[in-house]
Parts: structure tokens; sequence; C-alpha cells
């Protein structure tokens, strides 16, 4: 991981020196432009004060000339320099103190060599008929004045950039951290056992949010998977107890028993006690495996409505024999992909629940229909049904809802079959009034 | 001579109690308790049949199986699983066995299906068009059925258990053997649902003043007899 740190780096020193010769690059032309402007606009101006001189000299004559550029030079600013000479180079009038020693001739702009300090002077030189000569010139202080303008300017936007540079990353990693924090306290939670706890979202769309929500749609699957193991840990627990305890009292009857046929009695009921608590323990695994996901390697196609009518015919003597008609209306086939074992225990169980419940001389429906994606089987009675608040209740592990005292048949798991058979199917099993009677609906998702 | 059988378990207390029943029955059993040592053993000796569990130390069962099936080997072969490998049984069939019990089991379950399996050897009475059990006489070909000369009116299904039960005359079968191979069904729903089944078919074919045939066995199965 060492690399990736190397490579950041890397990346961001270049990234700053591009930055940086970018914007010296800027500067240089900025100030290079503005220099030549101001150059050109000093040379011109200075280029049309010698042409209003010379023109003075030719209409008023020497004298009146240098007059009016001892004049000037006393009026005008610092900056502007102006002279003129003799046909010898002595100074007549201007700002300086003597005549520079310059080329003789025409300069249209040159740098004048001065002692007067240590500011650079350009400046326009024209020579007259008469041998007389004239200087306009400008000191350097436009120019550093915009070189210093250029360079505060430059100052107060590196301040600026650096100032976001430094800002900027922080509130990021401020954000960053505190999402990051989020996620780790949920795990640090969950760690510590306490399985409900969930990052908060706010249904936003950044990385963040996305973890986030993978995060809790994991931890709702695995809250679920540990609730379902520890419910059936518990109830294992609970629910083997009565039988393991009833199954020791018959084998204690049975060794204090005075005769063989009572000892053979007993070593029976051993038998049968021994077999409801292995078959308790073997739906209760079907459950668990059923819950966790684990059948679904082993679905294969199976006609829904061909294991309706084998359901139908294993059950129908047992209807008969309590006088119940057992109707079936299902289509002449219904494939699905699915766990065949287990569809054939969940719709048994739920047609075995119906004959214990529906009176003598009723009908009993099992029915087939398909909508869209949806396979619906549904089994009603015409039987006391189950109250509605008492439903839910109805489908949890070991919970028999007969009337008390009346000894249970089976172990109470049936319900929680069928719907650990509607949840491997992606369905649901919902209970609902048959007015009068009870409809069970298992809902497969095909 | 009786029927030599090679049971392959790891664990010693459930080996012995297969061992000491199958001695009991009257058969000549053999042991192994690891992967390697079953495939050497059945390789090396004639067995008439093997029951073999699933989980072996060395070498698992279905590993064994498939060795032998590899080397033509057609021993009879009943499959032991643990309840949480139930629904590995058709990787089990696939691989060659001819049947899969789930642990636990009865030892009574055991001992139906092996001899269900011994009595499916070519030349048993698997391929006899006629089964009879005393004046009761099964037609396979003209699906026909007669109790002493007279034919019983049976519905298919029926039809279907009782020439399951008269293949193995004589032998007991038991509930979950009917549920498996008459319906298809992996578990046990229990009611008296085969029972139901079994006193419909009863009432057809045991009338009255006649000789009972079918009889049950509390806490086992069915069987099929001329003997009580």
């Amino acid at each position: 991981m060492i690399w990736r740190g190397y490579v950041l780096i890397t990346a961001i020193v270049v990234a700053v020196l591009l930055i940086i010769s970018a914007c010296a690059g800027a500067l240089w032309l900025v100030d290079a432009s503005g220099q030549s402007l101001i150059t050109r606009l000093e040379r011109e101006s200075a280029t049309t004060e010698l042409d209003l001189y010379v023109e003075l000299r030719r209409e008023e004559g020497a004298a009146a000339l240098v007059r009016a550029i001892a004049r000037h030079a006393r009026i005008a600013g610092e900056h502007h320099i102006v002279a003129v000479a003799d046909r010898n180079g002595h100074l007549l009038a201007g700002d300086l103190n003597a005549w520079p020693p310059l080329p003789s001739g025409n300069l249209t702009w040159a740098a004048v060599p001065s002692d007067e300090g240590p500011t650079a002077i350009h400046a326009a030189v024209r020579a007259l008929p008469d041998g007389m000569r004239l200087l306009v010139g400008r000191d350097d202080s436009m120019h550093q004045a915009f070189a210093d303008a250029v360079l505060k300017v430059a100052e107060l936007a590196i301040l600026i950039v650096a100032l976001a540079c430094l800002l900027a990353p922080g509130v990021l990693i401020a954000i960053s951290v505190r999402n990051v924090r989020e996620l780790s306290r949920t795990a640090e939670l969950i760690a510590a056992g306490q399985f409900s706890a969930r990052t908060p979202t706010h249904g936003g769309a950044g990385p963040f949010e996305t973890i986030a929500r993978s995060q809790n749609a994991m931890l709702d699957r695995i809250e679920d998977l540990v609730t379902g193991l520890k419910t059936v840990t518990d109830s294992l627990a609970h629910d083997l107890r009565t039988p393991l305890a009833r199954l020791r009292s018959t084998v204690e009857r049975g060794i204090n028993a005075p005769g063989e046929a009572a000892k053979q009695t007993a070593l029976e009921n051993a038998l049968g006690e021994t077999e409801r608590t292995i078959s308790a323990f073997s739906s209760l695994i079907d459950i668990a495996r059923a819950e966790g996901g684990l059948s679904r390697d082993a679905m294969t196609k199976v006609d829904l409505a061909a294991l309706m009518r084998d359901v139908r015919e294993l059950f129908q003597p047992l209807a008969e024999e309590k006088q119940v008609e057992l109707r079936l209306e299902e289509p002449r086939e219904e494939v699905i992909l699915g766990h065949k074992p287990l569809l054939m225990q969940a719709v048994s169980n739920l047609v075995h629940n119906a004959i214990k419940y529906a009176p003598p001389g009723s009908q009993l429906s099992m029915e087939l229909t398909r909508e869209g994606d949806e396979v619906r089987i549904v089994v009603a009675d015409r039987g006391p049904g189950i109250p509605e608040d008492k439903r839910e209740q109805a489908v949890r592990r070991f919970q028999r809802l007969g009337a008390a005292g009346e000894p249970p048949e089976g172990v109470g798991l049936g319900l929680a079959i069928v719907e650990a058979c509607a949840h491997l199917h992606r369905g649901t099993l919902s209970l609902e009034d048959n007015e009068p009677g009870l409809k069970a609906a298992l809902v497969l998702h095909a | 001579m009786s029927d030599r059988i090679l049971v392959v378990e790891d664990d010693p207390s459930a080996a012995e109690f297969v061992v000491n029943g199958l001695r009991q029955e009257g058969f000549t059993v053999e042991s192994a308790a690891t992967g390697p040592d079953a495939l050497h053993l059945a390789t090396s000796e004639k067995f008439d049949a093997i029951v073999l569990d699933r989980n072996l130390p060395g070498m698992d069962g279905l590993s064994v199986l498939k060795a032998l099936r590899a080397a033509q080997n057609r021993t009879p072969v009943i499959i032991l699983s643990a309840i949480a490998h139930a629904d590995e049984r058709v990787a089990g069939l696939r691989a060659g066995a001819h049947d899969y019990l789930t642990k636990p089991f009865s030892f009574s379950e055991l001992h139906a299906r092996i001899d269900n399996l011994l009595a499916q050897r070519p030349g048993a009475s698997d391929r006899e068009t006629t089964l009879k059990c005393g004046d009761l006489e099964l037609d396979r070909l003209k699906r026909r059925v007669t109790r002493a000369g007279k034919p019983v009116d049976l519905m298919q299904r029926e039809f279907q258990i009782l020439e399951l039960l008269m293949r193995h005359k004589d032998r007991v079968v038991t509930r979950t053997m009917l549920l498996e191979q008459i319906w298809d069904y992996r578990f046990d729903p229990h009611t008296g649902l085969i029972d139901t089944h079994i006193s419909r078919l009863r009432k057809k074919i045991d009338g009255e003043g006649q000789k009972p045939l079918l009889h049950t066995l509390r806490n086992v199965g069915y069987r099929l007899s001329e003997q009580e």
C-alpha cells in the first residue's frame, strides 16, 4: 500500500509545478505587454510634445522656445523630463543638470545616461536646423508602478489560492472522516453484539451513501440469519426438553414395571417419543436450511399442478375418513424452479391442517393459480379459522393453537415449514379469513 | 449360505448397532471404518450389499462409491447420511447408490431396505409377470388382481402399493419406503395417512371370512404374507 502514497505525492508535486509555471508564464505575459504599452504611450506623447516645440521655435523664435521649456520643466510632474541645448551642447533650460552625452541627430526613444540618482530615463531627441537640440523623456516610475501593481495582484492571487488549497482538502477530509466514523461506529456496535445498529442514510447517491446502504442491507441479512439461528437453537433447547423428559419417564416406568407386557408397552411408547423428537429435529433443520437459502442448490423444475394432484391423492383417504370433500382446481401444468421435497411438504402441511380442522360434511378447496410472476397455492377450509390476532403466532415455531388440554398432534412446526418454503421461493404465506374458516395462501415467486 | 453385508461406518457405537443387528438377523457381516479400507474390502471380496456412511475419514462415502462403480463393481449400496445432507439424496443416487437413508434411522428401517435390495438381485421375483401370495394374484401386464379367482377392483395407486408389497412378499415394507417409492415423498407426514391407504387396500383384498394377508407391524411397516 506504500506505493499508493508515493504515486499520490508525485501526482501532487507535478500538479503543483505545472500550476506554478502556468501562473509565472501568465504573470510574465501580463507584465511584458503592460510595459510595452506604457512605453508606446510615453513615446507617442513625447513625439507629439517635440512636434509642438518645433512649431513654437519656427513661429516664435529660439528665445520663446527656451522660455517655454523652462516653464514646462518647472510645472510638469517629476517623471516628465524636458531639456534644450545649443549647438555646442550646452544646456539652455530643462529638468536635467547637464545635456547628456547622446549621439548626434534625431533619436526616437533611447535610454539616457544620467547621473541623477537610480532612476532610468528614456527620451526622444530632435535636432533643429540651427543646431539646437530638444529632448523629451520620461523616467521609469510608471514602469515601476505597473510592475508593483502586477506583483501585488499576483501576491493576492497566490494568497487566495493557497488558502483555498489549505482549506478545501481539510473540509473534504473532515466530511470523509465523519462518514467513515459513522460506518466504523456501526461496525463497532455490531462487534459489541448490538446487531440492530445501522448507519443512518439520507437517500443521496454519493459513495458513502452507497456503502452505508449496502452495509445496512448486509447487516439486515446477517441479523435475520442470526435471529433465525438463535430461534432454532432456543426452540430446540426448549422443545426437546419436554419430549426428552417424557422419554425418560417412560423408560423409567418401563424399568420399574412388573410385567413383560407393561415393559413392552413402555418400550413402544419410548420409541414413539423418540421418533417425534427426531422428526422435530429434522423439520427444524429443513426450516433453517430453507431460511438460510442453503436449499437453493437443490432446486429443480417442478410441476406444481402434478404436485397438487399427488398431494390430493395422498390425503384423499384421510379426507374421506373425516367426511371432508377435497376439491382441487389446477391448470394442466405449472412448471416453476423450486425445491420439490419442501414444496410437497408445505402443500401437505396446509392440506393436513385443513383436514384436521374441517367439520364433517364440509368442503375443502385446493387451488393453483398464476398471475404474472406470482404462483398462488390456496388451501381453504370451513373450520373454525384462526382469529386475526393469533395468525402471526400460528406461523411461529412450536406454536400449537389447539384447544388447551387437547393432546397435540405433530410438533407444531407445520406452518413454520410452509413459511420457510415461501421465503426460499421469495414468496409469502398469508393466512386469511375464509368466512368462515381459514384460507392459507402460499405465494411463490416463479 | 447367508448373505454377506459390508458395513462401513466410522462411529464405533453406530457401527456396533448396525453390525450386531444384522448378525442377529442372520447376515454375515464385515465392517470397515475408513474410506480406503472400505474400498479395499469391497473390491477384494464378494458382498451382497454394502451399507456405506457418507462421512468417512480418508475418503468420503460418495468417492468410495464412485470408485467402486468405476471399477465395474455393481454391489447394491445403501448410503447413510447425516440429517444435514438430506438434500443431497439425488447426488447419492446419481453416484450409483440404490438407496439413501438419513440418520438417525430405526434398525427395522435399515433391515427392511437391505431385504428390499437383496430381493432386487437379477433372477429374483422382479422379472415375473404374475405375482402370487396364497390365493391372491397380481398380473403386472394385464394390471389385474384376483383373490381366490374373483377379480378385485383397485385404483391405480392401490395397484402400485399392492405390487410393491407383493414384490417384497414375506418381507417388511416400511412407511418411509412406501412414501418414497409410491409418492416420491422425502418426509413423514406423521398421521395415519399411509395406514388409511393400507386399510382401504386391505378391505379390498382381505374379504370377509378370508385369510388375512396384509399385516401391519406397529412402528415398523407392513408385510404381505400367508403367515401371521
